[in-house]
């Protein structure tokens, strides 16, 4: 195919990953044929076509894979190595930029390619005609290698396809579960001792119930290691609820008090002192 | 004439002889092979499931149900592979199929999220890059992956292009690099020999190193850098043979962007590109001078050399400087305890110690080098006789490669030391590539005497032996099959629990909040709960917030990083009281715990957290706590009454 005509189907393609965006089952064949063709036309601008299998000399053709191997792995750099300019350049890595980095190596991989082929027939005295043709043994992939990389990959989807269906949905042993406590809304920033006012202090906290039967637990209130306050709290399967509880007024002596809040054996808390600078031996 | 370039010609002769028997031949040859390793295929993935749900309900006999899947197939792929009356395009065909069927265990493992050390870092940092557009922002899981960012941005890039989730990204990629892993070491091979038998060969050899099914399949660097390499060795030798000064330079450019490309996604990997163009290179010039040939060739490996070399060493010095410090303590320390074993010291580790591999699994890891050892002997023989007759560039460049192969053996008395056995593991997947390549024409070469039928299958046992062993010794059960859950397993990390806490601290907190967490615990909350957590170091001894006793002083100079270094949070995992982890590990690899067997932690040293008022804790499951530092109150009195 002329390097012209590879240059519009990597367009095209590239087209057909913005407009398939959201729509990953359309979105990845183009995408990946859009690298595809971006790596091939890498090829024919920087190493350009092989001049072809000189005898005595091994070459690539007991493997047809090895242009197009190599056209797929020159592809796939580029993503990185767009995404490193655009870093370099200080744009962030995002769908549009780096559609625009890959539209702009395809851009330079063609003016090469097309450069390379133009000086190319100019040395071998060949006239061209609509555009710079490649040997017939250079075409990046014939339609029997298609077949031969298409067939094992459809069956591979298939068996594949299959096995991995059948495991994820195939029974999971059950996995421990657990009740646990956690200070909630405002409570969950507490990032230093907090001052109950003499009308007392309202905390949300949130407990969450997960793999376990439905349970009624006591929710306690410890200060200092003192029950202050308990109630029995019904937690259903996996859910998780949230409660407030009430912490009293503390002595205005200016000390630290710990401030519990238990759930069963798990618990959670923070430090507290009452209003006023009393200075009291703690 | 050699007996490899015989099997061709005869392949040849044969199809001249008779076009319409031949063709017809081929095709039913080709509908054999397709239904044979259709069927196969089917039959092995079946077991594949049975091995792994087996394993997941807590069996013992995922082993063999594993290695009868795996065989049942590749066994078959390798003969059609290698059969001498194959066309291209069908060995072409057997190569993708055994590509995409050797991916599936990894798939199976773990099909909808990261599961592996490396993979929950690989995995944070390509979500980062899509969430921010941002490269080269630190990793709290593996510090130095954020300055190789080849992989994170091709697997976001591919994400933000095709709308998949990173996770799925991240899968066709690796599946992509996979098959070109094994396309690429035929066509490296096929450089070197015209028969194409050879490079099939050298696939299958290649893909018996013990990182082929698990470790660069995962979501890591070195998956996506490997195949780079391989297909960068490639147009090396390629350029090397160019005819045209043009083409010569054309395909040094390209394959210093491909050593870009390699350097700018896995360090060690562009270093061993390197230090192998600089072999090829060495060989092509002692052959240049010894016989005046290669001259041409040799300069051509002197420029890839030096352009590779100049790359890794622009990345590694002005882009990744640290990279130095990152790897030199694994070598030095493994150096090091090598010494020691020798000097007849203590310290080195017991290979497969408390493991659950069967048996026969554990001797068969034994055997494989020994049997790597035989064919490498071979693959020198053959080279030896054939250094006259064949193709100098090919007597040079096997050449190289069998040093490389070499390399093979030293590594593997390595596996003996703790801190060499990791680097030790992941450089066979290096050098199993000169081992591959230089011993697949003495593969073909003994196909092609008589009796081959017996050879075949003796050589088809061999592969399944290097399979199995290389398996075996490379990779930890616990990371090849699902199970019960385990404390202190990197694969057994992501219990409800942990999760739960992750995806609190995520909804509460936000995200990119500095922690000091364990190696478990750190790897949940770096990933999912997009957290940045440490698990300590030699300069940052956080673990000693864990190791001290209640009632005695926190060191000062410890408490002062941590404030310097703004760490808001503190997770505990109580287990570390109860059970000795899974991987004897509870922070970090050279971490000074005892590993006596016991649990290095009391129940009052976890618990003291609860009665230190600058730490604040928020958070509390059966297991894991988190607490809030409050540094301010460092020494503040607790009042002992509650009035």
């Amino acid at each position: 195919m002329t390097t012209i005509r590879l240059t519009l189907l990597a367009y095209v393609s590239l087209g057909g990953t913005l407009a398939a965006t959201g729509r990953s089952l359309a979105a990845v064949p183009f995408c990946l044929f859009a690298l595809l063709i971006c790596g091939e036309l890498l090829l024919r601008a920087i190493p350009g076509v092989p001049a072809g299998h000189r005898a005595g000399v091994p070459a690539e053709t007991g493997v047809p894979a090895a242009r197009l191997g190599l056209a797929a792995m020159a592809g796939l750099v580029t993503l990185p190595l767009v995404a490193l300019a655009l870093h370099a350049t200080g744009v962030p890595v995002r769908v549009t930029p780096l559609a625009a980095g890959i539209a702009a190596t395809v851009s330079l991989a063609a003016a090469g390619a097309v450069l390379r082929e133009l000086l190319r027939h100019r040395r071998a005295d060949v006239p061209t005609q609509r555009g710079p043709h490649l040997p017939a043994a250079a075409a990046a992939v014939g339609t029997g290698t298609a077949v031969a990389v298409a067939v094992p990959v459809v069956l591979a989807i298939a068996i594949g396809g299959v096995a991995a269906r059948i495991y994820t949905d195939s029974p999971k042993p059950e996995q421990p579960g657990y009740l646990s406590v956690a200070l909630n809304g405002w409570a969950a920033g507490i990032s230093k001792p907090v001052t109950v006012p003499r009308r007392g202090l309202v905390v949300p906290v949130r407990v969450t119930s997960a793999g376990l039967d439905p349970v009624t637990v006591s929710l306690r209130v410890r200060i200092s290691g003192h029950l202050v306050g308990a109630r029995p709290v019904t937690l259903d399967a996996d859910t998780a609820r949230s409660f407030t509880i009430r912490v009293p007024a503390l002595p205005s002596d200016g000390c630290l008090r710990p401030v519990r809040i238990s759930v069963g054996a798990t618990s959670a808390g923070f430090y507290a002192r009452g209003t006023g600078k009393g200075r009291a031996a703690c | 004439m050699s007996a490899t370039t015989a099997g061709i010609d005869a392949g040849r002769s044969s199809r001249t002889r008779l076009p319409g028997a031949g063709l017809l031949r081929g095709g039913r040859e080709t509908a054999a092979c397709a239904l044979t390793l259709t069927v196969t295929a089917a039959a092995g993935a079946a077991a594949l499931v049975v091995a792994f749900r087996r394993a997941e309900w807590g069996g013992n006999d995922q082993f063999g149900y594993f290695w009868a899947g795996m065989l049942i197939f590749t066994l078959p792929a390798a003969f059609w592979g290698v059969r001498r009356t194959a066309s291209a395009r069908l060995r072409l065909a057997v190569l993708v199929g055994y590509a995409l069927f050797t991916y599936l265990p990894k798939l199976l493992r773990n099909p909808s999220g990261p599961l592996y050390h490396d993979e929950y870092a690989h995995w944070g940092q390509a979500h980062d890059i899509l969430l921010d557009g941002r490269l080269f922002e630190q990793n709290p899981i593996v510090r130095v992956i954020g300055e190789y960012p080849g992989l994170h941005a091709t697997v976001a890039s591919l994400a933000a292009l095709t709308g998949l989730t990173v996770w799925h990204a991240a899968l066709l990629l690796l599946i992509t690099t996979h098959v070109l892993v094994v396309l690429g070491v035929a066509v490296l091979a096929g450089q070197l020999w015209p028969d194409p038998r050879i490079g099939v060969a050298a696939a299958f050899v290649y893909s018996l190193n013990s990182s082929f099914l698990y470790f660069d399949t995962q979501l890591g660097y070195e998956s996506l850098a490997i195949a780079v390499l391989i297909w960068a060795l490639a147009g090396g030798l390629r350029t090397m043979r160019a005819g045209t000064r043009g083409a010569r330079i054309g395909g040094v450019v390209l394959t210093v962007l491909l050593a870009l490309a390699t350097v700018a996604t896995h360090h060690l990997t562009a270093l061993w590109l390197t230090g192998i163009f600089g072999l090829i290179a060495l060989a092509c010039t002692v052959v240049s001078v010894r016989r005046r040939e290669l001259v041409t060739a040799a300069r051509t490996a002197w420029a890839l050399t030096s352009g590779t070399a100049l790359v890794v060493a622009f990345w590694m010095g002005a882009v990744a400087p640290r990279t130095g410090s990152y790897l030199d303590p694994y070598l030095g320390r493994a150096l090091g305890q090598f010494g020691g074993l020798a000097g007849g010291s203590s310290g080195g580790r017991t290979l497969f110690s408390g493991s659950v591999a069967p048996w026969w699994e554990q001797n068969t890891a034994f055997v494989a080098p020994g049997f790597a050892l035989l064919a490498m002997i071979g693959a020198t023989v053959l080279w030896w006789r054939r250094r006259r007759s064949a193709d100098p560039f090919t007597t040079a460049a096997s050449a190289a490669m069998l040093l490389v192969g070499a390399l093979y053996f030293p590594a593997t008395l390595l596996i003996l030391t703790p801190s060499g056995a990791e680097g030790a593991r992941r450089s066979w997947a290096f050098s199993y590539l000169g081992l591959a390549v230089v011993v697949a024409p003495m593969i073909i070469a003994l196909l092609d005497r008589p009796r081959r039928v017996f050879t075949g299958s003796l050589l088809l046992c061999g592969c399944a032996l290097m399979l199995v062993g290389n398996n075996a010794a490379g990779m930890n059960p616990s990371y090849r099959f699902p199970g019960p859950p385990v404390f202190g397993s990197d694969t057994k990390a992501a219990t409800p629990e942990v999760l739960a806490a992750a995806a609190w601290m995520r909804e509460t907190q936000g995200r990119e909040t500095r922690l000091v967490a364990d190696r478990y615990s750190g790897l949940i909350f770096g990933s999912y709960g997009e957290q940045e957590p440490t698990t300590g170091s030699e300069s940052f001894p956080t673990y000693d917030l864990y190791l001290a006793q209640p009632g005695k002083p926190i060191s000062p100079a410890l408490l002062h990083q941590l404030r310097s270094w703004r760490f808001e949070f503190l997770v505990v995992d109580r287990r570390m009281a109860e059970q000795v982890p899974d991987i004897k590990i509870y922070f970090e690899t050279n971490e000074p715990i005892p590993h006596d067997g016991r649990p290095a932690f009391t129940k009052a040293q976890l618990a003291k957290f609860d009665t230190m008022p600058w730490l604040i804790k928020v958070y509390d499951g059966p297991h894991v706590a988190i607490y809030r530092f409050d540094f301010d109150s460092l020494g503040a009195k607790i009042a002992r009454n509650p009035r």
